[in-house]
């Protein structure tokens, strides 16, 4: 029978273990992150690039930062922008010291076209945090590889000749037969954790404000 | 008396215009554009996006045949997400049912301007588009550029 007794009973019971109650739930709020955003096995890896001051870079330089990595080219006129301007979003949802623990990554897939230098200045266009990555043909098959991403060029499709181009700015190069391609690609956005591991697979469906939450948990992980 | 005159020529002059209507049904299209807006791009962009909504409010399907720019070379494309991968189709036409409309937008239809000339497309410029439809015929729009 449930007495004034019996409660004050309970009631010293819990007082007295009120420290190991909390130190639990603590627990149980660190490791939250990791039971929400398992790892994704043999989804990434390490690899290298060229970044957009034509450094040689390894993707374990990021180490330390939550990274969050999607694919695309300077040539998309409706998908990549888009993205990018929804990473800008999200990105600016992000305090300073957050954004300084969060590295977002554009990898060309066209690297034929998007020199180290040209991506770098699409990408600021959006936010000067930005990277852009872009490397050799094998380099970039690499890392596509290895986040399971797809692209394929549209051969057909939309390729003309620049030389032919009305153009205020000088061409990106004089070769006459220089053309632009279209590609299709993997639209995923890539959410990376600290130490280099795919945690969630992400679009631009996704709300920002849960997208920013699971960086933010990512960044606090132990 | 008099009023009844006008009476009669109101009604003939109502007949008279249904009469003409029905008798140009089949080639009256009303076609009207809205929320037309260039997507400012990248310095270093070769291309860009331009989204809106294109309304049929006439009577009689309207298929739209070719889209030209001062801008840059235009074409209507369709993105389509399949497993994850987007992929961008050139469509060649596009019929609009009366009373349906083409909406334009991020990740589905789209104009894609290739080629553009950047001294055009710049914050707060304006460029003209024109639309080719079978029975409209050409129409041509300012569109402003905005980031």
């Amino acid at each position: 029978m449930l007495t004034l007794k019996t409660l004050e009973k309970w009631g010293g019971v819990l007082y007295r273990h009120l420290t190991l109650i909390v130190l639990l739930l603590f627990m149980n709020t660190a490791n939250a992150s990791q039971d929400t955003l398992p790892v994704i096995s043999g989804v990434g890896g390490n690899f290298t690039a060229v970044d957009g001051d034509g450094n040689n870079i390894k993707f374990s330089n990021y180490k330390g930062k939550v990274v969050v990595l999607a694919f695309g080219y300077t040539n998309c006129a409706d998908i990549c922008p888009f993205t990018l301007g929804y990473l800008k979003q999200l990105y600016n949802l992000l305090p300073e010291e957050e954004q300084e623990k969060t590295q977002v990554i554009f990898v060309t897939v066209d690297p034929k076209y998007d020199t180290p230098k040209h991506l770098k200045t699409f990408v600021e266009f959006f936010n000067e945090d930005f990277i852009g990555l872009s490397g050799s043909q094998e380099q970039i098959e690499n890392i596509t590889s290895l986040y399971q991403a797809e692209y394929r060029s549209l051969s057909d499709e939309g390729e003309i000749a620049t030389k032919d181009i009305r153009r205020v700015t000088p061409r990106k190069s004089n070769d006459d037969n220089e053309k632009g391609a279209l590609f299709s690609h993997t639209v995923v956005i890539y959410l990376i954790d600290k130490e280099g591991l795919t945690r969630s697979l992400e679009y631009t469906g996704t709300v920002k404000e849960v997208f920013a939450e699971k960086i933010r948990n990512l960044i606090n992980e132990e | 008396m008099k009023n009844k005159q006008i009476i009669k020529r109101v009604a003939q002059l109502f007949f008279l215009t249904v009469f003409l209507l029905t008798v140009n049904a089949d080639e009256i299209s009303g076609i009207n554009f809205e929320k037309f807006r260039v997507i400012l791009p990248p310095s270093v962009a070769s291309g860009t996006a331009v989204y809106g909504v294109i309304k049929n409010t006439g009577l009689v399907a309207d298929t739209l045949t070719n889209i030209t720019s001062n801008a840059g070379s235009a074409m209507l494309h369709k993105t389509e997400i399949q497993s994850g991968i987007a992929t961008m189709n050139h469509i060649l036409e596009f019929k609009i049912e009366p009373n349906s409309q083409l909406e334009l937008k991020p990740m589905s239809y789209h104009i894609m301007l290739m080629n553009i000339n950047h001294s055009l497309i710049k914050e707060g410029s304006k460029i003209f588009i024109s639309f080719e439809f079978k029975k409209a015929g050409i129409i041509k729009i300012e569109i402003p550029v905005l980031r």
